[in-house]
């Protein structure tokens, strides 16, 4: 059975079980057929299943668990106590300032859920301060309550305990502190975290207010109902609150209620907090997400402040690259150029040199993610290349895979394929799910008990498709950019009715959601390209347009992607009998990617040049095709090696010369070559591969006849 | 071997990354056979009371430090899918006894405590085996499903309890155990005559 199937009919065993048992043999009969029977069976197992699995094998006591965290924690005079209209809970958490408690509203009027933070006597705004904390949490009350947003908790309320200490409720957030959730999750859903954060910190700053003490336990991390992890930020203006400055009296003790690590250099100096300063904690938590620790240490407060005002933080590749670094930093060479940079731009000594805003940093970090050009550093031509070819860098299987889809002499841009990859995989193999579906492939290729080794690339890309659809029904763009992956690989073997009921669906999705114009390009792209190997010419130049009108509206100019798209255009226009069209077209492509150092971009380029030679040469101008078509088959041989595909449909292109020059021995010399690299690295079976044979067949055969 | 960095793990885990949740039972599976190895060398006729052995587990994991929020629900996720592999070593080595087998026991030390012991399941590690052997196949099908199971019937959580382990609704859980206990029942009695 396949997931698909399963899930149906667990749909509908849910509502047939929902009914009386006499009722149920009629709801069956309205089931759809093919799966009346299966219901039938699993209706009879109901009734017969007794006590089945009822006495569980082992059983763990959660309780035990929760009773000796409290026991460790250890009694607390608070909990069980009333504050003002809540009841304490329980202990949840320790700060510098003091302690927050888990509390209920307790007036029994409706059940509300706080977070109680009571400040320890002796801080700041301890005894003694107290009426200046509530005078100043009523001032700041009408300002935060402007804040209402999805990743803030709420500040609620406030009061003072029967000893003086100063005490405010806000939202109850569960989660995660951030250093702690990300300690091993994937660079880019590090970073995607960091830019969410920032986003908020941003929304805050709209409605003017400014955090001053974003730390990891402000930034707690859980997942959404999406299932992907949010950050949530707490304590939005308590620092204000809490901070005896704001009231124009200087302290004698110079405690200000920030945590020194996290600390600008303008809150050190003990100057106002402003937006930058927010911006340089930002830098801060990126920094430490990453790293693994913080830009600024030393071994007493007094050094670390002095560290944070005088000593220019070591990028963080560098931090990450020594010995002593902690497992969960990310490794040096994925930190080396653009995060080292947003880095170090975010915490610059004077703030006027950090970003612009938060908003600014944000920008930046998705720029990052979408593999496009920081904006912090003016893009050299060098940078830009290497830009590109960060996003080109192709990984494993899948990207293999990807590049094998170079067939017929038409390039399929392999960029993305990695970033596709880490983000489809991280949701499809998401935690306890990984050993599941890996178990899921096995079976479902494997029957009869073969050995793993029988295992084919299709049956594995055809039990993940059916995986994919199961696993990630409820999360449409992540689908559907699996599925646009997988289409790629199918379209490399040379399966275009999976390739293209894969992609078909991928664009129905992204053009459902509407929320990933660039998936939906590539999707497009990808389909365009389907229907150009399978002769449809007029869907493919449709679909290929489409993919050029969003490339246009939502990316940068001048991308690998775009050169991709107007590569395919020109496939097509040639196909339809527009070979000047073509040619024009693939001019613009190649001198667009002469520039590009990156090895995908070389490899690209000897398609577009194969193309190009191609179309030049099926026109009878074979001077002009000849050197194109050579440096093409150079440009693989030397990058890819001489079995490559690309090699091959270079030396097929060439064919076309050596028969308008007349060289019948060359002509079948190329053949040859072309087959036996199609045979190894495509297959017999492949459209190329046969394609070759067929002519190499003709032109033995025709001297003969 | 140093202390795997359990609090890292169960956030990590909880974000979604597999190798983190692999190491997380891991860890947890290494500490519950690492407790029962030596429980059952200090008291040879002890029944091993599966809560007290997790618990320690959990201790000494966690290093005393208190696990709250989403991380201890996520913990007994871990803690189900742990003692589900030992409660599967522990039938594997009994049905070896039982036949015979010269081959050594995969889950505990020396092979005559285990006849003496009473540890998880006496008499039951048929039962185990079969209903692990079909999980497997239904994960194949269903995993989050397979993982309610996991949760239920190896970890004996409750329904309330597996929701906050696997983080999805308690409505989601029932939807699922329904199913996937009639699969099982369904496929063991067809398995009787398959296999």
């Amino acid at each position: 059975m396949d997931p698909d199937r399963w899930t149906d009919l667990k749909d509908d065993l849910d509502g047939l079980l929902g009914l009386a048992p006499e009722a149920r043999q009629d709801a069956l009969a309205a089931c759809p057929a093919e799966r009346r029977d299966a219901l039938a069976a699993l209706l009879v197992a109901s009734d017969a299943a007794g006590d089945f699995l009822d006495a569980p094998a082992a059983v763990l006591d959660v309780a035990a668990f929760a009773a000796a965290d409290e026991a460790a924690d250890g009694p607390d005079p608070l909990v069980g106590q009333e504050v003002g209209p809540y009841r304490v809970v329980r202990r949840v958490g320790q700060g510098g300032m003091g302690d927050v408690y888990l509390a209920e509203r307790a007036d029994g009027l409706f059940t509300q859920r706080v977070a109680l933070k009571v400040v320890r006597a002796g801080s700041p705004g301890g005894p003694g301060g107290t009426p200046s904390v509530l005078r100043r949490f009523a001032d700041e009350r009408r300002i935060l309550g402007r804040l209402h947003h999805a990743g803030i908790a709420r500040l609620i309320d406030a009061g003072a305990l029967a000893d003086g200490r100063p005490w405010i409720a806000m939202d109850y957030v569960e989660g995660l502190p951030l250093t702690e959730a990300t300690a091993g999750l994937p660079l880019r859903e590090r970073v995607r975290l960091l830019a969410e954060t920032a986003a908020t910190v941003h929304a805050a700053h709209q409605a003017l207010v400014v955090h001053r003490d974003l730390k990891p336990s402000n930034v707690l991390v859980a997942p959404g109902d999406d299932g992907r992890l949010h950050p949530t930020l707490l304590d939005f203006g308590i620092a204000k609150v809490l901070d005896p400055e704001t009231d124009g009296v200087e302290t004698e003790t110079g405690l200000r209620p920030m945590t020194r690590a996290y600390a600008a250099p303008e809150q050190v100096r003990g100057e106002p907090a402003t937006t930058a300063t927010d911006v340089h904690a930002l830098g801060v938590l990126l920094y430490e997400t990453l790293a693994g620790r913080r830009p600024f240490g030393g071994p007493t407060p007094s050094a670390v402040e002095a560290a944070i005002l005088e000593t220019d933080a070591a990028p963080p590749s560098r931090a990450t690259a020594s010995p002593t670094a902690p497992d969960t930093s990310v490794p040096a060479r994925d930190l080396r150029g653009d995060l080292d940079t947003i880095c170090l731009k975010a915490l610059a000594k004077e703030p006027a040199a950090r970003y612009a805003s938060a908003e600014a940093l944000e920008a930046d970090l998705r720029r990052f993610l979408a593999g496009f050009p920081i904006a912090a550093r003016p893009p050299s031509a060098a940078y830009r290349a290497r830009t590109f070819a960060r996003r080109h860098r192709t990984g494993v299987a899948v990207a293999a895979l990807g590049l094998a889809a170079l067939v017929g002499g038409v390039a399929v841009d392999g960029s993305r394929v990695r970033a596709e990859r880490d983000r489809a995989e991280r949701a499809a193999t998401r935690a306890e799910r990984t050993a599941d579906f890996l178990a899921a492939l096995f079976d479902s290729a494997d029957p009869g008990g073969a050995s793993p080794d029988s295992l084919t690339v299709r049956h594995l890309l055809d039990a993940g498709a059916a995986q994919a659809r199961a696993d990630l029904a409820g999360e449409p763009d992540v689908l559907a950019q699996m599925l646009t992956t997988m289409g790629r690989a199918y379209l490399g073997l040379g399966v275009y009715d999976a390739a293209e009921t894969a992609l078909t669906d991928a664009v129905a999705l992204l053009d459902s959601t509407g929320t990933d114009p660039l998936g939906h390009r590539d999707a497009l792209l990808e389909l365009a390209n389907v229907r150009f190997r399978t002769e449809a010419y007029g869907p493919a130049r449709r679909l290929a347009r489409q993919a050029l009108a969003l490339d246009s509206a939502y990316a940068a100019p001048e991308t690998s992607e775009r050169l991709a798209i107007l590569n395919t255009v020109a496939l097509v226009a040639s196909r339809s009998g527009d070979d000047a069209e073509a040619a024009r077209v693939l001019r613009l492509v190649i001198a667009g990617r002469r520039p590009l150092t990156g090895e995908d971009d070389r490899v690209d380029l000897a398609s577009n040049l194969n193309n190009l030679g191609l179309i030049l040469a099926e026109g009878g101008r074979a001077d002009e095709a000849a050197p194109l078509l050579d440096e093409s088959i150079t440009i693989v041989e030397r990058l890819r090696g001489p079995t490559h595909p690309y090699v091959a449909f270079g030396l097929n292109s060439r064919v076309e010369v050596d028969l308008l020059r007349g060289d019948t021995a060359q002509a079948v010399a190329d053949l040859r070559r072309a087959l036996a690299i199609g045979e190894t690295a495509l297959g017999p079976e492949h459209p190329f591969t046969a394609h070759v044979r067929e002519s190499l067949a003709g032109l033995v055969a025709a001297p003969l006849r | 071997m140093p202390r795997p960095p359990v609090t890292a793990l169960l956030a990590a885990s909880h974000g979604g990354d597999a190798d983190a949740a692999q190491r997380l039972v891991a860890a947890v599976y290494d500490e519950l056979r690492a407790i029962a190895r030596s429980e059952r060398r200090g008291h040879t006729h002890d029944t091993l009371n599966t809560t007290a052995l997790v618990h320690e587990a959990y201790a000494k994991l966690v290093d005393g430090q208190a696990l709250r929020f989403n991380g201890r629900g996520h913990f007994f996720g871990a803690a189900a899918r742990a003692m589900r592999q030992v409660l599967v070593d522990d039938a594997r080595a009994r049905t070896r006894l039982k036949r015979g087998g010269a081959e050594r026991p995969i889950a505990l030390d020396d092979a005559p405590e285990v006849a003496a012991t009473d540890a998880f399941s006496d008499g039951r590690s048929d039962e185990v085996l079969a209903i692990d052997a079909a999980l497997l196949r239904f994960a194949a099908l269903d995993p989050r499903a397979a993982r309610v199971v996991e949760c239920r019937y190896f970890g004996g959580l409750s329904v309330e309890e597996t929701a906050e382990a696997l983080g999805i609704s308690e409505a989601t859980v029932k939807r699922d155990w329904t199913a996937a206990r009639l699969w099982l029942f369904q496929a063991l009695s067809d398995g009787d005559a398959r296999s």
